[in-house]
């Protein structure tokens, strides 16, 4: 039996991941905008949560 | 039946090993979300904190934000090419993992050394008691991901042949990347 997964387009998720870490650090170097890059940073990590669990999680993915 | 039988029976989802790992992950949130909740609520509640991140280096951080986020990349393809039984795919995704890896590590230290050099140890005050035990119980887990990554390696062909072996240590390094991520503007951007 082999079960095939459709993968998300990780090479989008990945630049959206930098796109993400970039606006955070620029932000952080704005004057008060380290509140912004804050928000902007747990952005990504809710991005990359999302990422992880679309990548490895209960979606299922079997070989056999 | 075979053991080799009864893991390839293995129905799709939540598998055995997959629950495994996630049981295993979930103890390490408790471990980091403890530090974390422990260092915010004191944080919040003292002074001085602000002053003391000031003396961190965000630009070796966000290398290092960037590196981890890379090498999260790199892994998921190389569960991808294992999947499709690449194993040139596999190999060279894989070895970029250890890279990126031994990259982050190497940068710590580098960071570390200043830092030491600098008078800042862990017993410099609370602040970089917390700095210094988060990021290093972190750095220990990066650690044990290349060793688990560069272990995968050396089995490529056994990796191609149970791929799962590849996304359980994805699934692993992804965690380890995304406590940085939390880590990162806690530390150096707050």
């Amino acid at each position: 039996m082999s079960v095939e997964r459709a993968h998300p387009n990780y090479t989008a998720v990945w630049l959206w991941l930098l796109v993400l870490l970039g606006v955070g650090l620029a932000a952080s170097f704005l004057p008060g905008g380290r509140s912004v890059a804050l928000v902007v940073i747990f952005a990504t990590a809710v991005v990359r949560h999302c990422w992880w669990r679309s990548a490895s999680c209960i979606s299922g993915s079997s070989r056999a | 039946m075979s053991a080799h039988a009864q893991v390839e029976a293995l129905p799709p989802g939540l598998t055995g090993p997959k629950l495994a790992v996630w049981w295993f992950l979930a103890s390490e949130i408790m471990v980091f979300g403890g530090l974390i909740a422990s260092y915010l609520v004191l944080r919040l509640g003292g002074t001085g904190w602000a002053e003391a991140s000031q003396h961190l280096s965000p630009t070796l951080a966000a290398v290092n934000t960037l590196v981890l986020l890379t090498s999260s990349y790199t892994i998921v393809r190389a569960f991808v090419a294992a999947e499709h039984g690449d194993a040139g795919g596999l190999r060279v995704n894989l070895a970029l993992t250890v890279v990126g890896g031994l990259i982050f590590l190497g940068l710590k230290a580098v960071e570390y050394t200043t830092e030491i050099r600098a008078g800042f140890t862990p017993g410099a005050g609370i602040f970089w008691s917390f700095y210094y035990t988060m990021t290093g119980l972190h750095a220990l887990h990066v650690l044990g991901g290349v060793v688990v990554n560069v272990v995968i390696l050396a089995a490529t062909r056994a990796s191609l042949e149970r791929p799962h072996r590849v996304e359980l240590a994805g699934l692993y390094w992804h965690f380890v990347d995304l406590v940085w991520i939390f880590l990162f503007p806690l530390l150096y951007l707050s």
